[in-house]
């Protein structure tokens, strides 16, 4: 691997993995390596890292077959528990939410809405929807660290999914939150039809009002 | 210098403490109901249990700290979430002083007074608050004048699984500092259901499995072992997601599970690597007590916040990201 890959640095540390800029063949990658936890047990460490690494590769690819836009996976290599995979941008939405207009907040987010939907009816759950895994590059959304993603079909599965997303514009925009869920919702009927849509909002409700102390319970 | 009275009664512990405004903490008297091994709480006989010992423990927390009923400025009591019954003892003997004395009632959320004292003793300004305990297992961080949920359990608590587990197996509740014990002797890693959900964990899985194994005949101490290192790994690795993601530089452990060594350890450790400063409340007011509604009342207080009687109900349901905190900056 070494041999084709090039000018290596590293430009982030994710809470999982670090990641490296580099060129392969010719082309300009992004290096994902999820790196040792110490704080964990050793071998549940490995098993951990390991399967994510071959299932992130995985459902990557499979989400593409979906239509979803999602970097390209060039090379898995599992010892290493890393992936080395097409370089998209480094323009989160998460920083863009708070700077850009009203119209295309509600357009970005009935996107996103649209390729969360798009990833439920191809079977796949994404597992950990953050405004930061959403990548942004020449006017389209990128979904990326799907290494917390499972295959389902199950409407629990996807209502936990949205259900996540929610929660993360409540902590992090939450003067955007209601809006841009609106928008998120209106995007995913768009993929998956009305009435499943609705079916999935219903027990994304369902599951918050599950959690711990709610007084309308 | 003001003081206040806080009383805690959610859950087992009946307790009472005077605070200052100085932050000293004069006095905390509490008593614990325990029921007996292989059995948990039942909201009942934890009210009992607080009716019988609540005037012994007030007078004990009053004369502790050598003050008078006079001398208060207000009285303070965990008006949520908890146990109804027992929440109700606490609310009322707190009416009776706020009454008696013609002095404010405040009510306090029993979380948010677990991160208040854990606060008061170490000095984050702006942290990513990891709360575990056996009613709430969530990591929050204060923005716009609320503590917002960053992750937390999907189902039980970190504190419930241990509990829980601990009745199956026959031990004596609350267990966390037995179940710590027993860890330490454990060696083998059980394969167990490991859980997380971008920044939120689920314990449920876990807990079945724990028991299942122990009625397998699987030994306690490899249990013990198991449940820590794959329960805390997952809320540890939740937390680094939260870490990375609100980019905090600070970090407290607080609640009654805090008091776990190994737990502490994990965590201080995701600090380190993301350059944050680590804190843990101390051994002693990890637990509930009635330190952490004195010291939030107070604060709460300063904001002008307090009750009349007669709206001074306890919410056995109410949520800590429902409550404005106009005591801090954020």
């Amino acid at each position: 691997m070494e041999k084709v890959l090039a000018h290596v640095r590293l430009v982030g540390k994710g809470a999982e993995a670090d990641l490296f800029l580099g060129t392969w063949h010719h082309m300009r990658v992004l290096v994902k390596k999820r790196v040792p936890k110490l704080y964990r047990l050793q071998a549940l460490d490995a098993r951990i890292r390991s399967f994510r690494t071959a299932h992130e590769a995985r459902l990557l690819q499979d989400a593409k077959k979906c239509g979803v836009p999602t970097p390209t996976v060039y090379l898995v290599d599992l010892p290493n528990t890393t992936i080395v995979m097409e370089y998209i941008s480094k323009e989160r939405l998460k920083e863009r939410v708070s700077t850009m207009g009203g119209d295309e907040r509600s357009a970005r987010f009935t996107e996103l809405g649209e390729n969360i939907g798009l990833l439920h009816q191809g079977g796949i759950i994404h597992g950990d929807l953050t405004t930061s895994n959403v990548l942004i590059k020449s006017n389209r959304l990128y979904l990326i660290d799907l290494g917390l993603g499972t295959y389902s079909e199950d409407v629990e599965d996807r209502g936990v999914d949205l259900h996540l997303l929610w929660r993360v514009l409540q902590s992090s925009h939450h003067r955007f939150a209601k809006i841009a869920l609106a928008a998120v919702v209106e995007g995913y009927e768009r993929s998956v039809g009305r009435s499943r849509a609705h079916s999935v909002e219903e027990r994304m409700w369902r599951i918050d009002r599950r959690g711990r102390y709610i007084a309308e319970r | 210098m003001e003081k206040i009275l806080g009383i805690e009664s959610t859950a087992h512990t009946f307790g009472a403490c005077v605070a200052s405004s100085l932050g000293d903490i004069t006095s905390d008297t509490r008593s614990i109901f325990n029921p007996p091994p292989g059995r948990g709480i039942h909201p009942r006989e934890a009210a009992q249990h607080h009716s019988r010992v609540a005037a012994a423990v007030v007078s004990q927390a009053l004369k502790e700290s050598k003050t008078s009923l006079g001398e208060l400025v207000a009285v303070a009591y965990s008006a949520g979430p908890g146990l109804g019954p027992a929440l109700r003892v606490g609310a009322s003997i707190a009416r009776a002083i706020s009454l008696w004395s013609d002095i404010p009632l405040v009510p306090v959320h029993h979380a948010i007074g677990h991160i208040e004292i854990a606060l008061l003793e170490t000095s984050a300004r702006d942290p990513l608050v990891v709360l575990v305990s056996g009613g709430h297992t969530c990591i929050t961080a204060l923005v716009e004048g609320r503590w917002r949920v960053f992750g937390e359990t999907e189902d039980i608590t970190l504190g419930n699984l241990v509990d829980s587990f601990a009745r199956e197996a026959g031990l004596p509740s609350p267990a966390g500092r037995e179940i710590e014990v027993l860890a330490s002797k454990g060696k083998n890693l059980v394969d167990l259901p490991y859980t997380v959900k971008g920044n939120d964990v689920s314990y449920s899985g876990l807990l079945t499995f724990l028991k299942e194994r122990f009625r397998d005949g699987v030994g306690l101490e490899d249990l013990c072992f198991s449940l820590q290192e794959i329960g805390f790994s997952m809320l540890t690795e939740a937390t680094e997601r939260a870490l990375a993601h609100t980019g905090k530089k600070e970090l407290v452990l607080t609640g009654g599970v805090a008091a776990n060594r190994r737990l502490q350890q994990m965590m201080k450790w995701i600090a380190e690597e993301h350059k944050a400063t680590f804190s843990v409340v101390s051994q002693k007011l990890s637990g509930d007590s009635g330190a952490q509604i004195a010291w939030t009342g107070l604060l709460a207080l300063g904001s002008g916040i307090s009750i009349p009687i007669e709206r001074s109900f306890v919410r056995p349901r109410w949520r800590f990201d429902e409550v404005e905190i106009p005591w801090r900056k954020s």
